[in-house]
């Protein structure tokens, strides 16, 4: 055998016991891949993240909210009340993309991403963890601070508290996202991805109380309303950019939250540990 | 130092895995030793693809033993997969991300530093010859090209195994031989190398061992010269017969008893394994069997498949 | 491009028939999912046109008519139905089944041509819009949104809005490289929805923003079916009519000519 394999083997040999990989670390690892894939993308994603909710505030929030008297949202104008609602629902709609299609593609040869880093260190948790930490950290921090930053310049905050909108939708992100990981891990077909977005992030994002007062809705439909993570979100938000009191105390809106990320998180640990040992 | 200090990289003893009734693998026992190139033989459905998922600790067996350098994959398979290089069947890159950039992210998952992957994926693409498309998305390559970056990206940890899946099915031919000459040349510097196949010429270019799956089990082991050596003779005539159908084939080969040392009766030829072709073929000329072509070669890894199975391997792959 | 102008001249009802047979053969299975596609305006007319309708009340017309807010929303989010469900079936889905599905390699194959692929997606786009749009009528009448005979003309208009956004689909399909791209389409198509008289009045729009509302296809789709399902007629409708039919017109050529190079690569 030639020089190049005593090298080798050297290399081999002299590889130092590695220490075992952690949890944060490996959630990083596969969060790299995530954040590359945002660098080929993100411009196609700033409309719906970014222009789409600013247009949504001229369209409904100035144009229709000039037919709007301010006594029927409590006081406050029309633009005033969509404004913290329109931040939280920039998480729901980011997830839309993020956690429908690249999900059901990781585990397939096309897609692969999760296939591929199962053959490396990583666990299937860490692949899970790292493409949460992306989906339901990075992305609301970075995108609902830049849209809660230009609703800024339409005057709809009575004060800097507004700032906490953000965690806000960082929390209602939280809420959902290991819910749509769990969902999209067990679908068969990939035309079930719309149903994902019809059934689920559409009614989410429209009959949350962010555009009308969820009290508006029919009895019937009003434990949905309670259910859902963007009421919750919303309603802290309003809280800090216009000073509304919630309708709950705030520690158990964010009670809710965290409950519902910790049993998703749990049901989709499941899933994608079932979906990567094959 | 672990066990793997006596240079057995892989060990496994009665190993099985069951999905719900199927049983794909029925108790195995191989071990692969540092510095040899292991192959997997067998057609599509025989088990090597299940075999190769439990080595590389993505599948948990439900029966047996199985070591890994040394090491348990129910308990330590991040260690293991960190010393794995792994090419699926399927590639698995990532068709969002550029040629460089596949190699890099992937890099990252082992924990290597930014600036070293990128030195190791530079002179990886070298490797596989790729440099020229590091900027490409991997759409645009062919698929040739697609299965050397895969090579490329699971060397990218300098592994102690490489574990290739099928690395040419589906390649033309010219691909193919490129494929080879980057396996043959890493098994050169002392690579170990774990592959599947369902090609002989691959089994017999590239493998030191091998063995031959069937159903779940292992039906035999060795080099491949000892495999030809053991289960079929030095050499093999074919005997084709324009016009003339199965049953009519099997007539014709229970009537030329005595000549060679078995005869193997095909859907479209009859096989005689003999020591020496060109005294079977003047044996077969004297008696009075009218081929319309005759053919002496030397016995492949495709006939010790078919004398151990008595089935063809391509027959499986429709 | 004489072997392209023959086949047009040539295309064949029975053989874009056999693509829409494939169509619905594929689709079959997922009926449910077709069928919910129309559940997304469904969702808008209960958002904005009931929710935030209560919010505003009534509303004065430019012409000085009063009606309530949900009837004023309601038409133009059935026009923006009939939009969507023929813009996406001939632009994305067309574009995924050449690009990533392969469909239409079979296809090709066989005796089918380019022309006959795409007239038998245009078809199975119509039928798809039809069923959002049936759909949507049906909720209307049944809350009480529709005020007039003339509505029943409403959904033959949705027919000039779909021929619309099927050919600029078709023609999108060829063009586009990869997902960003659709990224793009829809952010064009939302501007629209949000910004082509909707929600309010054109007419309350400031003056500068005015034209650029008046060029948008879906403006005239929403003028002609918000027209019709109120009984407020007027001959600026046959200008909506002509807009929308030249843009059917163009867009079907342009589409024809480029989709023979897209397929036969």
């Amino acid at each position: 055998m030639s020089a190049t394999a005593a090298d080798r083997a050297a290399v081999a040999s002299a590889r130092p016991a590695e220490a075992p990989l952690g949890y944060a670390a490996g959630a990083w690892r596969a969060f790299n891949l995530q954040l590359t894939l945002y660098r080929h993308v993100w411009h196609g994603t700033v409309f719906t993240s970014v222009v789409l909710p600013i247009l949504y505030m001229i369209s409904i929030g100035i144009g229709v909210g000039s037919y709007i008297d301010s006594s029927s949202t409590g006081g406050i104008t029309y633009a005033e009340f969509i404004a913290p609602g329109l931040v939280c629902s920039v998480a729901v709609m980011m997830l839309g993309n993020d956690m429908t299609y690249p999900v059901f593609g990781g585990y397939r040869d096309w897609g692969g991403g999760y296939l591929a880093q199962r053959s490396t260190p990583l666990r299937p948790v860490d692949i899970l963890n790292g493409h949460l930490l992306y989906a339901m950290v990075f992305r609301p921090m970075t995108n609902c601070t830049v849209v809660a930053i230009v609703l800024a310049l339409f005057g709809v905050y009575s004060s800097a508290w507004a700032a906490l909108a953000v965690p806000a939708a960082v929390l209602v992100s939280a809420a959902l996202a290991p819910w749509l990981f769990f969902w999209c891990s067990s679908l068969k077909n990939d035309a079930m991805l719309n149903a994902v977005f019809r059934f689920a992030i559409m009614p989410i994002t429209l009959f949350s109380g962010v555009f009308f007062p969820a009290e508006q809705m029919p009895g019937f439909l009003q434990p949905l309303v309670w259910a859902s993570p963007l009421w919750h979100g919303t309603e802290l938000a309003r809280a800090a950019t216009i000073g509304i009191a919630p309708a709950l105390p705030p520690a158990l809106h964010v009670a809710y939250l965290v409950a519902l990320c910790v049993v998703g998180w749990l049901l989709a640990r499941r899933a994608v540990a079932r979906r990567l040992n094959f | 130092m672990p066990a793997e200090t006596n240079q057995t990289l892989v060990r496994a003893q009665d190993l099985r895995k069951r999905y719900g009734d199927f049983e794909a693998v029925r108790g195995v026992d191989f071990e692969i030793q540092r510095g040899e190139a292991f192959g997997f033989l067998g057609a599509n459905g025989a088990g090597k693809s299940t075999t190769m998922r439990m080595i590389g600790c993505v599948s948990e067996p439900t029966g047996g033993e199985i070591e890994v350098f040394g090491l348990d994959p129910r308990r330590d398979g991040t260690a293991i997969r960190g010393r794995l290089g792994v090419v699926p069947q399927d590639n698995t890159l990532d068709n969002m991300l550029t040629v460089f950039e596949n190699l890099t992210v992937y890099a990252g998952y082992f924990g290597i530093k930014r600036r070293e992957a990128k030195a190791r994926a530079a002179e990886l693409l070298e490797f596989v010859q790729l440099s020229g498309r590091s900027d490409d998305k991997v759409d645009d390559l062919s698929g040739g090209m697609q299965r050397r970056l895969a090579i490329a990206r699971s060397l990218i940890n300098r592994p102690d195994l490489v574990l290739l899946d099928e690395p040419t099915t589906g390649l033309d031919p010219q691909a193919r031989h490129l494929v080879w000459e980057r396996l043959f040349q890493l098994k050169q510097q002392g690579v170990s190398i774990l592959l599947t196949t369902h090609y002989m010429d691959e089994a017999e270019q590239l493998c030191d061992r091998l063995v031959v799956m069937d159903e779940g089990r292992i039906i035999a082991a060795g080099s491949p010269r000892e495999l030809i050596d053991t289960y079929v003779t030095k050499e093999v005539v074919e005997l084709r017969f324009n016009g003339l159908h199965t049953t009519d084939l099997a007539e014709i080969a229970s009537g030329l008893g005595g000549v060679g040392a078995q005869i193997e009766p095909l859907p479209d030829r009859i096989l005689v394994y003999t020591d020496d072709g060109d005294d079977t073929s003047a044996a077969l000329e004297v008696r009075d069997v009218r081929p319309s072509s005759v053919l002496a070669r030397r016995a492949t890894l495709e006939d010790v498949f078919l004398r151990l199975t008595g089935r063809a391997l391509a027959e499986d792959e429709a | 491009m004489s072997v392209i102008a023959y086949s047009v001249a040539r295309a064949s009802l029975s053989r874009s028939g056999s693509m829409l047979a494939r169509n619905w053969v594929a689709m079959r299975r997922a009926w449910v999912l077709v069928l919910s596609g129309g559940i997304e305006s469904l969702l808008f007319l209960f958002a904005f046109g009931f929710g935030v309708g209560a919010l505003v009340g009534d509303i004065t017309l430019p012409g000085g008519a009063e009606i309530s807010y949900t009837a004023f929303v309601a038409p133009a989010i059935l026009a923006n139905a009939a939009m969507m469900g023929t813009l996406l079936e001939t632009s994305i889905n067309v574009f995924a089944k050449f690009k990533w599905m392969k469909v239409y390699d079979g296809i090709l194959n066989t005796p089918m041509r380019p022309w006959d692929v795409a007239l038998g997606e245009v078809w199975w786009a119509l039928i798809r819009g039809g069923i959002y749009v049936g759909m949507f009528v049906v909720t209307m009448a049944a809350f009480g949104l529709v005020d007039s005979w003339w509505a029943v003309l409403a959904v033959p208009a949705c027919v000039f809005i779909s021929l619309a956004f099927a050919g600029l689909g078709l023609t999108l399909a060829t063009l586009f490289r990869d997902w960003p791209d659709f990224d793009w389409m829809m952010a064009v198509v939302f501007a629209m929805f949000l910004f082509g008289g909707t929600f309010t009045p054109v007419e309350s729009y400031p003056g500068f923003a005015q034209p650029l509302v008046y060029v948008m296809p879906l403006y005239h789709g929403i003028e002609l079916v918000r027209g019709l399902s109120l009984g407020d007629l007027s001959p600026m409708m046959l200008l909506n009519v002509a807009y929308l039919t030249a843009l059917a017109a163009a867009g079907t050529w342009i589409a024809q000519r480029r989709l023979s190079s897209a397929l036969y690569k």
